[in-house]
């Protein structure tokens, strides 16, 4: 007999990776930018802090039997002293006692290409020199030729806007920002077995989240911001969160039974409550169209307390109950903010007080209540022994207490509230109750064949559908014809009907009768009659899965095949039992439509995954997943008509020749293979590869007959109405790895790593972005006012990706961004470490 | 919360002398002891004496873990009586075994039916015949290849009992997430910071997705604790499920969007004043952050003059 295995092998007590990295690498695809990013804070490092210097990759160390006595020590810890770090202390007694503390760091960098006039001289308070806004509200003043604000911006206010750099504004000083936030988090667990069969635990954590990330701030009710009304300004929203939680609770059991009782509390405070910020473009003067200043309110506290009770037990040999029952209490009441910082607008409320003043409002804070109640009852049953069945019940209630109040919001602290229709909150609340009965055959013993029923009935309160049911007939099907093969198939298909489709703003705006989606009604309607929110209409949804599991020794493959398809374009029942084309037959330019909004929506997701073990020396692996997803939507062009006219007597303001359709198509290639070599039991060598290969498209095209030009059906969808297809985004990010190891003593194993990874970006929403988009146009169509094309070349080609191609808004004249954008980089990162266990 | 369990145990190394202690003095009818398994079996042993298993079996507190070896693998008489064998085995795990899953899974659950196993049968995983050794290992060290430790990070975790780390242990079946998991707008899964079951329990919880929490929303919200409200201004997708919008596991698009703006708002708002018209390329409400440029309080609001999101 063998020697006792402790005195052979002493026990090993931890380990720890240290040593030095270096990175360097560069970002691209915005030579239009006046500065150089830096690729430390670039997309590369958004959840991590990867930088050159000395590090501790991780570090991990055990005591067992401290000091005789049964009880252990754990240290863990991860990217110490980087902004990532983590770690884990445990001490306990195993099957005893166990006391944990944990610290973990997450970074979240949003952008590197941010800049700002704004200054914040106190938490929440952003500010811009009084000389800028003035020189902004002459600039901008209404007796000024429109033409001169994009001009005055571009040349003296902002820094190297699509200017080149030898053309910059003298005066210059935007500064440069990064918004970021950095979680802090630290957590304390216990935990006691009182007895074998009853166990206690507590858990403690705090968090604090602080920094800021790009927020848009209108000063205006719609988007305009044109240049000479409305203005917005993007800014670095300020975050000072901590988040409390508190758990605690209780288990005892049986072999045949448990019972568990636990207590959950989620308390959320945020330390800056509002953020004021200047209006550019208003220094004197306030009116109620030109506030000085903005304002808007911070996510309030709020706190949220949950009981659990739940408990399992069987019943018989062959039956088992399963059940729990959660309420839950959410709660805040932060004290309102004033309607609006413009005092010179004095109309909210009675009408007898500044909107500036607390005075006005309906109450002094929400005292928002809501309660919550899941409960869940599940019974499996065996009656024979290869044969399961399986009936549950879930309740969720999602009950909001909230009061009712009245206001006259001063939207983007410009304009007139409407004091004689004051518009109320809408406290928000649904009841979702869902039953399952599904049936198990083991015919195998990794053959099984399921099918079962699911329901699921859904109560809603201020939605358009008040009650809709739902059922589901699911099947699935497990078959091993030997032991190392095993395939998969499951279908689903579900069918979903609301009783009635009515959003309240769909009616006749003089009765405030419903006008239906078949009402022959000429009045227009708030919202089009026929429109149907996805998460509420009609839907069947087919779902098919299908997988092959091949496992040798030495080679498995893996493949699956996985199919979503919800069709929301179903005639009749709530939605118009016609189609709403407004062509038809041989003219039609796309396939019949029973609704508005959302009509199809498809993905079909392949996967391969193969490992092959060569020998004990050689094992290579490779994966594929090709993905497609592809959406379709219609919608209709409408403008309001001016109240005495009807959709029959304006000029193509609610009809059908309107129409426009828009489908979204995601394509996605993910490829990875890698090699593990072990040589000669000392050398470990894996090269590794990987690509995420993504594109996306959106198409948009109108479906009417654009040779109507007069009448109530007028083809509208022209110039700034057109729909346009966008321009293809991709992202691809390469990653490959060569990891070398050498056994060098038994404790003692130096690492070399040298990780290259490429992200390539082009999003046409964010790689042409600049402070200043007012003022971008296509070299073929320089915008009025600006520094032509010609004369800066910089102007037309924001972005390499994207030659002669730029976005930007001649009606956003008066809104200043930050530039955001994540851009292409390419990053090295050569690591040499030592891991030393002991 | 719901199935919310004790987090006693666990951690691996250091040696103690264990399986030896149980004598086979007063073992029931048909068990040997484990001294007796010892005699051939000294490798199983050592490796399972440095696990958190072996180290609570050093100490049993049941007399189901006084049976030692055979507290798992049933009684040995037959074996020893055969010479050895594995068909003489009364229960073995893993793929090689005769033994039917329900019964191998029954053999872990005489003593792991609590904490945030209770939802166990029945569970998807159940229910498709997954064994509880197709992730979990007893007597095995850890393996974390070379080229799946340099894919992804991993939360720091003294579960030393999986087969390989989070999330690799999960993507070997759910391999569309793997992909997911790679997109360019993505939570931190990569970096090690959110892992598989930050939001769900592979074990079953009777909670859609065998979300670890009632609802879609709470799980989110577990985080994102700034969005839970009450608002005086609520979006109603938004209070009744995050995913209406978003895809937690990864997308192309900002925000981990579903869709890109401002087509994920057109789906719905098709119907009223600008999400009417088509939105030209150039357009304030379709470049940057699209209709969020504006609406930039779309979770909700609590300004007074918030109720269309601007504030």
């Amino acid at each position: 007999q063998e020697a006792p295995a402790q005195q052979e092998q002493p026990a090993q007590r931890g380990s720890g990776e240290f040593g030095f990295r270096h990175v360097w690498g560069d970002e691209y695809g915005r030579p239009d930018l006046p500065f150089k990013p830096d690729v430390i804070t670039s997309k590369f490092n958004e959840y991590s802090d990867v930088r050159s210097g000395f590090f501790i990759r991780r570090f991990n160390m055990n005591f067992d039997n401290i000091l005789g006595s049964k009880n252990y020590v754990n240290l863990q810890s991860q990217s110490s002293i980087y902004k990532n770090q983590s770690y884990l202390a445990t001490f306990g007694r195993y099957g005893k006692f166990k006391i944990q503390f944990r610290y973990d760091e997450i970074p979240h960098i949003y952008t590197n290409t941010a800049r700002t006039l704004y200054t914040e001289t106190s938490p929440g308070v952003y500010t811009l020199p009084l000389a800028l806004k003035t020189s902004l509200q002459a600039q901008s003043a209404a007796a000024k030729p429109a033409a001169t604000l994009p001009f005055f911006m571009v040349s003296q206010v902002l820094c190297g806007i699509a200017i080149p750099p030898a053309t910059q504004p003298p005066s210059c000083s935007e500064p440069f920002i990064t918004p970021s936030i950095l979680r802090k988090a630290g957590t304390g667990t216990v935990s006691y077995y009182v007895t074998p069969d009853w166990s206690i635990y507590g858990m403690f954590s705090r968090e604090n989240e602080v920094g800021s990330r790009p927020i848009g701030a209108l000063l205006n009710s719609s988007p305009s911001a044109s240049a000479t009304a409305g203005a917005g300004a993007e800014l670095p929203e300020p975050i000072d969160y901590f988040n409390n939680t508190v758990k605690a609770g209780t288990e005892y059991g049986k072999k045949d039974w448990a019972v568990q009782l636990g207590y959950l509390g989620s308390f959320f405070e945020e330390n800056i409550s509002q953020m004021v910020f200047d209006n550019p473009f208003r220094a004197t003067n306030e009116d109620a169209n030109d506030p000085l200043t903005g304002r808007m309110a911070m996510y309030p506290n709020n706190h949220a307390n949950y009981l659990n009770f739940a408990g399992a037990a069987d019943v018989t040999k062959y039956l088992r109950l399963m059940a729990t029952v959660s309420p839950g209490w959410l709660s805040q009441n932060d004290a309102f903010l004033p309607y609006t910082t413009n005092s010179a607008i004095n109309a909210c409320g009675s009408g007898t007080q500044a909107c500036s003043s607390l005075g006005v409002l309906p109450a002094p804070s929400l005292n928002g209540s809501k309660q919550t109640l899941a409960m869940n009852y599940t019974l499996v049953t065996l009656p024979w022994k290869k044969f399961q069945i399986k009936a549950a019940y879930r309740h969720y209630d999602y009950n909001n207490n909230t009061a009712v109040h009245p206001f006259t919001p001063a939207a983007g602290d410009v304009g007139v509230p409407d004091v004689t229709s004051p518009t109320d909150n809408k406290p928000y609340g649904y009841n979702k109750k869902n039953v399952e009965v599904t049936a198990n055959w083991f015919f195998g013993k990794r053959d099984s064949l399921k099918a079962g029923y699911e329901g699921e009935f859904f109560d809603r309160t201020y939605r358009d559908v008040e009650h809709s049911v739902e059922h589901s007939f699911i099947s699935a099907l497990d078959l091993s014809p030997r032991k190392d093969l095993l395939f998969r198939f499951a279908y689903r298909y579900s069918n979903r009907t609301p009783d009635s489709y009515q959003d309240d703003a769909a009616s006749d705006p003089t009765t405030g009768a419903p006008v239906g989606c078949t009402s022959t009604s000429v009045v227009f309607t708030g919202d089009q009659r026929c429109h149907r929110r996805f998460d509420e209409a009609a839907r069947l949804l087919n779902r098919a899965d299908a997988s092959v599991e091949y496992d040798l020794q030495r080679f498995s493959f893996d493949g699956s095949f996985q199919t979503i398809q919800s069709n929301f374009n179903r005639a009749g029942g709530t939605n118009s039992p016609t189609p709403l084309n407004f062509l038809s037959g041989a003219a039609a330019t796309t396939a019949p439509y029973y609704l508005y909004g959302a009509l199809k929506d498809l993905s079909y997701i392949y996967t391969f995954d193969v490992n092959y073990t060569v020998s004990n020396e050689v094992s290579l692996f490779a994966e594929y997943t090709h993905e497609r997803y592809y959406k379709r939507m219609i919608s209709r062009n409408r403008s309001p008509t001016s109240g005495i006219q009807t959709i029959l007597t304006c000029t193509g303001c609610d009809s059908a020749n309107d129409d426009w359709e828009s489908t979204y198509h995601d394509i996605f290639d993910t490829y990875a293979a890698g090699v593990d070599l072990y040589l000669g039991k000392k050398v470990y060598l894996t090269p590794y590869y990987s690509l995420s290969a993504g594109k996306g498209n959106v198409f948009s095209s109108a479906l009417g007959d654009p040779t109507i030009t007069t009448g109530p059906n007028a083809f509208v969808l022209t110039g700034t109405s057109q729909p346009q297809n966008y321009p293809e985004t991709t992202t691809r990010i390469h990653e490959l790895a060569v990891v070398f190891k050498y056994h060098l003593t038994k404790n003692i194993m130096p690492k070399l790593e040298y990780r290259y990874q490429q992200f390539d970006n082009r999003d046409y929403q964010t790689s042409a972005m600049t402070p200043y988009m007012g003022c971008i146009g296509t070299k073929s169509a320089p915008v009025m006012g600006c520094p032509s094309a010609t004369a800066n070349v910089g102007i037309p080609q924001p972005s390499a990706f994207y030659p002669g191609f730029v976005v930007g808004d001649t009606s956003a004249a008066r809104y200043i961004f930050m530039g955001v954008d994540q851009p292409s980089y390419r990053v090295n990162v050569v690591t040499a470490t030592v891991e030393y266990q002991f | 919360l719901a199935g919310a369990g004790p987090l006693v145990a666990e951690v691996p190394s250091d040696t103690k002398p264990m399986l030896a202690s149980q004598a086979s003095k007063g073992n029931p009818a048909g068990y040997v002891g484990t001294e007796t398994c010892l005699g051939c079996h000294p490798d199983q042993e050592r490796r399972f004496r440095n696990t958190v298993m072996g180290k609570i079996f050093a100490n049993p507190r049941t007399e189901l873990e006084k049976l030692g070896c055979e507290s798992c693998h049933g009684p040995g008489k037959a074996h020893v009586d055969a010479g050895g064998g594995k068909d003489t085995i009364p229960l073995r795990f893993g793929k090689d075994s005769n033994n039917p899953i329900e019964e191998q899974n029954a053999a872990c659950l005489a003593c792991h039916s609590r904490g945030n196993r209770l939802f166990w049968k029945g569970s998807p995983h159940e229910s498709r015949a997954m064994a509880c050794v197709d992730c979990h290992q007893v007597k095995q060290e850890l393996h974390v290849s070379l080229a799946s430790d340099t894919r992804y990070s991993a939360p720091l975790s003294e579960n030393r009992g999986v087969k390989k780390p989070q999330p690799e242990l999960c993507l070997q079946c759910h391999q569309m997430r793997r992909a997911q998991l790679q997109r360019s707008s993505h939570m931190p899964y990569r970096e090690g910071k959110v892992t598989c079951t930050s939001c769900h329990n592979p074990h079953g919880t009777p909670n859609p997705k065998q979300l670890i929490q009632s609802t879609i929303n709470e799980n989110c919200l577990t985080c994102h604790t700034e969005r839970r409200g009450p608002f005086l201004w609520e979006h109603p997708p938004v209070m009744e499920n995050c995913a209406n919008c978003h895809e937690a596991h990864g997308t192309n698009n900002p925000q981990l969007l579903k869709v890109r703006m401002p087509r994920v708002c057109d789906s719905c708002h098709d119907s009223s004043r600008h999400p009417t018209t088509p939105t030209l390329l150039n357009a304030v409400r379709d470049f940057n952050r699209g209709c969020t440029n504006c609406h930039s309080r779309i979770h909700g609001s609590n300004h007074p003059s918030g109720n269309t999101f601007l504030r």
